[in-house]
């Protein structure tokens, strides 16, 4: 590692906490010291091409005050990568028209030698003809003392070649659109990629993130946007997860009768049919009758939990000083059956940081959403008021009412909560906590905007919580300038005051 | 089984009251409802009275049946046949105030066990034998009530209960074992010695006597529930002592697919989460949350509280089966323990559609009265495990969401009890759970529980009167006054007659 690059002793030192039981932790970090903090801030390859790679730099280091670039690699999503989403009105930077032709995949250049243990080997992206970004953005962000780190992300289209033997199935057969980590081909095309990563370029660290969870979650819909979910939908069940569920002892066929029984439930609640004893009662009534739902959930999210440590090995073994790290998802602050899966202490073993979301903004609708799902499903007996002050202190926070949310986001003081909580967490383990701020991520119409001031305030809130980094989501071309400002005056404010 | 004489019964329902608006007007009601020679009315339906031998001894047989009768129209008596437990079976518990009848001293010496008589033939296939109640003598409380009732057109069922002394004769033999291998005071479904026991007493009492039904009952649930929450102790069960884990449940689990040895993993895990939880160590993540990752990470904890609950309803068919094989009139039913109104977890459990597979009625506990300090005793059970994210009130309020009911606040409950409405509720919703099967709902109601702390609610002729008058109006196909005769004053035992003289149900 260069000058640039991390100091793992530094953030070993930041992090030297007393051991703690495990489930019971509570010492708080001490804050990162202000030359130490990672700023870092999600960017596409769009922008470079757009913008030009020395303009962006420029404009990221002053404005934002940012030392780390998490460019966008690998993703058929245009979530992290492209220009803004269409529809969504245009940033003041950047190319003033939509990229309708977006495509995805890898903005880098896959070497064949990486990708001998899968079938899916065509993923360079055609969006921008032959840039390697990497090859581009490296040796400018390393001149000006930015480090890179590679972000890359679980999501595919459907007509890369090959790509039908890789995905999920689901409850009744039929293949998703999402991979299946138990997939050789998936778990040897996803170690590929980040060996190809860490050994063809000097990059400072890499970033994984998948923001799915198993069929128990997704059958009650219990994230933002799932009352559109279908319980029929759910995954995994290929023969992969068959065979590593009877390898666990678990009864795959009662484990499918479970999830249809559960299937059923969730269709009549959202039709409007109350269960007779209620619908957290008979939900209950489900889960004890086919504890294999709960079993299968755990298969999931341990396979997810197993491709983070492949991913680790496989970068570690390649360069055993670049960075390994995961974008977990921001249902971690609203499903606390997501929640109780993302058991910090396991993670950490695999984990030299862990970027939590913690988006103060699309939260307010994005909370609102998993209410209006799971008020039809698990919680359908409360009303959405009181289903929304039970998730608060469930949960921890304490915001705005069900109403006033999609309009106002949350506050900074979410944003606290939460990172206090990550660290908490992680006490007595190495790992380090980022937490993802939002700026700018798109929202419906007239729903809450990033404001620069409320920008500023969840930077401070993330650092006053003791987070020795932030990492500005979800990309530079969807993120207006003043609200980038507001968040590099928070990080200015705090090293003129240290 | 005797026939009740419907021509009989409709003489004298005519006089039903009505508009009764006030409480003087039902105190009103109740004394002319007790005049002496009045004719008593005897329903069509199941107008059940749950009673113990001690009643008929200190009061008279005759003049028990009686007072039942004219004062409450009781067709069918619920006499406590065995039972090593003084809630269902002896005088008041001490303590309490005497009611208004019977003899005015309270029975130190109780014993409890079987209170007829046990014929040895059907104890062949148990260890447990020597289960006669010494309480009385050799009375043989069925043998002298059972003539008495039917000349007057009374039923006569069995309730027996699963509470058991650890006195008995060869008990530890069949007693549960619990997470550390040791003896519980409960015994385990799964012992075949208990379910040999159980099977050989319903059978002599099927064939040795002229009953009309039997009701057994269980007031217990598995592990889980035990470890996470409480009916009956506001500090919560200790979680060590959570039961069963003997050999027999070691291996029906293994049969069942269970990893025994990941159950126990679980357990210990849960263990030390509640315990945590308990010392007021708050989980970073909260304790919902922490729940749920204990569960996902131990699924077999939730399996194993299945196999608990399935033991338990396993042994209602095997009975149900065992008596309708010997008499298909008789009626079999079971008393469905007063935890299925509090904990979601049991209310789960207790799946109606179900239990009507092996059940020609359901007493459904509803007691209103006693139902206050039992729900702030079991959301208080919960303030530091599950609900431990949320002030009390918070959770109590999330309690009647889910449960369906909505009461008084979380201080007031002890003092004032549950409404007439939570009878209704907890009514309607049990008869709409049965509806398409043979199985009748019969609530359980309260009339003077008393094991509470006496400077809580009483219950009262008007409030009696109302929660009588509910429960019909929730659908109720019959009742079963609860707990016992000698625990009731019979001012409200008038107001349950009351209540159905004006429904024109008696």
């Amino acid at each position: 590692m260069n000058s640039n690059q991390w100091d793992r002793r530094q953030f070993l030192r930041t992090a030297a906490f007393s051991a703690t039981p495990l489930l019971m932790r509570g010492t708080p970090a001490p804050p990162a010291s202000p030359s130490s903090r990672m700023i870092g801030l999600q960017i596409g390859s769009v922008s470079f091409v757009d913008e030009g790679t020395e303009q962006v730099l420029d404009i990221v280091q002053q404005k934002g005050a940012v030392n780390t670039l998490f460019l966008a690699v690998f993703t058929y999503g245009r979530g992290i990568a492209g220009r803004q989403v269409p529809g969504q009105p245009l940033p003041d930077h950047g190319k003033q028209e939509y990229d309708l032709n977006f495509h995805g995949g890898n903005f880098a250049t896959p070497h064949p030698q990486f990708y001998k243990n899968t079938i899916l080997k065509e993923t360079r992206a055609p969006d921008h003809g032959n840039l390697d970004i990497l090859e581009t953005v490296l040796p400018a962000a390393r001149k000006r003392g930015i480090k890179t780190i590679c972000w890359l992300e679980d999501v595919f289209r459907a007509d890369i070649p090959n790509i039908g033997k890789l995905q999920e199935v689901d409850l009744h057969g039929k293949n998703a659109t999402t991979l299946c980590f138990n997939n050789p081909d998936y778990r040897g095309f996803l170690t590929g990629l980040v060996e190809d990563y860490a050994t063809s370029y000097e990059i400072d660290g890499l970033m994984w993130g998948s923001e799915r969870q198993g069929a128990l979650s997704n059958s009650l819909g219990a994230m933002h946007g799932g009352l559109h979910s279908d319980p029929g939908r759910v995954t995994c069940f290929c023969q992969f997860c068959q065979t590593k569920a009877r390898a666990r002892g678990i009864n795959v066929e009662r484990a499918k009768q479970g999830f249809l029984e559960l299937e059923k439930f969730v269709r009549a609640g959202r039709a409007g049919h109350r269960p007779v004893d209620g619908y957290y009662v008979t939900f209950w009534r489900i889960l004890l009758n086919y504890p294999e739902i709960a079993a299968w959930e755990m298969l999931w999210t341990d396979s997810l939990r197993e491709t983070y440590a492949a991913i680790y090995k496989a970068v570690k073994s390649a360069k055993a000083n670049v960075p390994v790290g995961w974008h977990i998802w921001h249902n971690n602050s609203f499903n606390p059956i997501y929640r109780a899966e993302q058991d910090l202490q396991v993670l950490s073993q695999y984990s030299d940081f862990l970027k939590m979301v913690m988006y103060h903004n699309c939260a307010g609708e994005r909370l609102a959403g998993y209410i209006d799902s799971v008020s039809q499903t698990i919680y359908g007996d409360t009303p959405k008021q009181l289903l929304l002050d039970f998730e608060y202190s469930v949960m921890n926070y304490k915001e705005r009412s069900y109403a006033e949310i999609p309009f106002t986001g949350l506050s900074s003081d979410y944003v606290f909560r939460e990172t206090k909580r990550a660290m908490d967490g992680i006490a007595g383990k190495p790992t380090l906590i980022w937490p993802g701020i939002d700026i700018d991520i798109p929202t419906a119409t007239n729903h809450s905007r990033c404001t620069p001031q409320g920008t500023k305030d969840a930077v401070l809130a993330a650092f006053h919580a003791g987070a020795p980094g932030v990492i500005l989501s979800r990309k530079y071309s969807e993120m207006k300038l003043a609200n980038l400002q507001g968040a590099g005056d928070a990080v200015r404010q705090l090293s003129s005051a240290s | 089984m005797s026939e009740i004489d419907r021509r009989t019964f409709l003489t004298g329902v005519a006089s039903g009251l009505t508009g009764v608006a006030s409480g003087a007007a039902v105190l009103n009601a109740s004394a002319s409802a007790q005049t002496p020679g009045a004719k008593p009315s005897i329903s069509s339906q199941n107008i059940g009275i749950q009673i113990g031998s001690v009643s008929f001894l200190d009061e008279g047989t005759e003049k028990v049946i009686d007072i039942l009768q004219e004062k409450a129209c009781v067709n069918t008596l619920f006499i406590a046949s065995f039972t090593y437990g003084n809630g269902i079976a002896s005088r008041q518990l001490k303590g309490h105030p005497l009611p208004d009848h019977g003899v005015q001293a309270y029975d130190d010496d109780f014993h409890g066990g079987n209170y007829a008589t046990p014929h040895l033939q059907y104890y062949k296939n148990t260890i447990i034998k020597d289960v006669k109640a010494p309480d009385h003598g050799n009375v043989d409380i069925l043998e002298m009530v059972i003539p008495v009732a039917k000349k007057r057109g009374v039923k006569v069922f069995t309730w027996s209960e699963d509470v058991w002394s650890p006195n008995v004769p060869n008990v530890d033999k069949i007693q549960e074992k619990d997470l550390y291998g040791r003896n519980a005071r409960t015994v385990c479904f799964n012992n075949p010695d208990h379910h040999n026991f159980l099977l050989g007493l319903m059978e002599d009492f099927t064939r040795s006597y002229d009953i009309d039904g039997i009701m057994w009952g269980s007031e217990r649930y598995g592990a889980f529930g035990n470890m996470v929450e409480s009916v009956h102790n506001r500090n919560g069960n200790d979680p060590s002592r959570v039961t069963c884990f003997c050999n027999f449940c070691q291996a029906k689990a293994r049969k069942r697919g269970i990893n025994v040895q990941r159950a126990f993993d679980g357990f210990h895990m849960l263990e030390s989460w509640v315990r945590a939880c308990r010392s007021g160590q708050r989980p970073t993540d909260g304790y919902y949350t922490t729940l749920w990752r204990v569960l996902f990470r131990y699924p077999e904890i939730l399996a194993w509280e299945t196999m608990w609950n399935d033991s338990v309803h396993e042994t209602y068919d095997a009975i149900y089966k065992l008596v309708k094989s010997i008499k298909p009139d008789m009626q079999v039913g079971w008393h469905v323990w007063h935890a299925h109104s509090f904990s979601p977890f049991f209310r789960a459990q207790t799946d109606i559609q179900e239990l009507s597979k092996y059940s020609d009625y359901l007493k459904m506990t509803v007691y209103h009265n006693l139902g206050g300090t039992r729900m702030e005793t079991y959301i208080t059970s919960t303030r530091n495990t599950i609900y431990g994210d949320m002030p009390i009130d918070q959770a109590l309020e999330f309690e009647y969401r889910i449960m369906n009911y909505r009461e008084r606040g979380y201080e007031e409950l002890p003092y004032t009890g549950l409404s007439p409405d939570y009878v209704y509720r907890e009514t309607k919703r049990c008869v709409e759970d049965a509806k398409g099967t043979k199985t009748q709902i019969w609530p359980g109601i309260d009339v003077d529980i008393s094991n509470m702390d006496p400077s809580f609610s009483r219950c009262t002729p008007p409030v009696t009167k109302e929660v009588t008058l509910a429960a019909y109006r929730g659908g109720a196909q019959g009742l079963v006054i609860s707990r016992k005769y000698s625990e009731m004053k019979l001012a409200n035992l008038a107001a349950v007659g009351d209540a159905l003289r004006e429904l024109k149900i008696a």
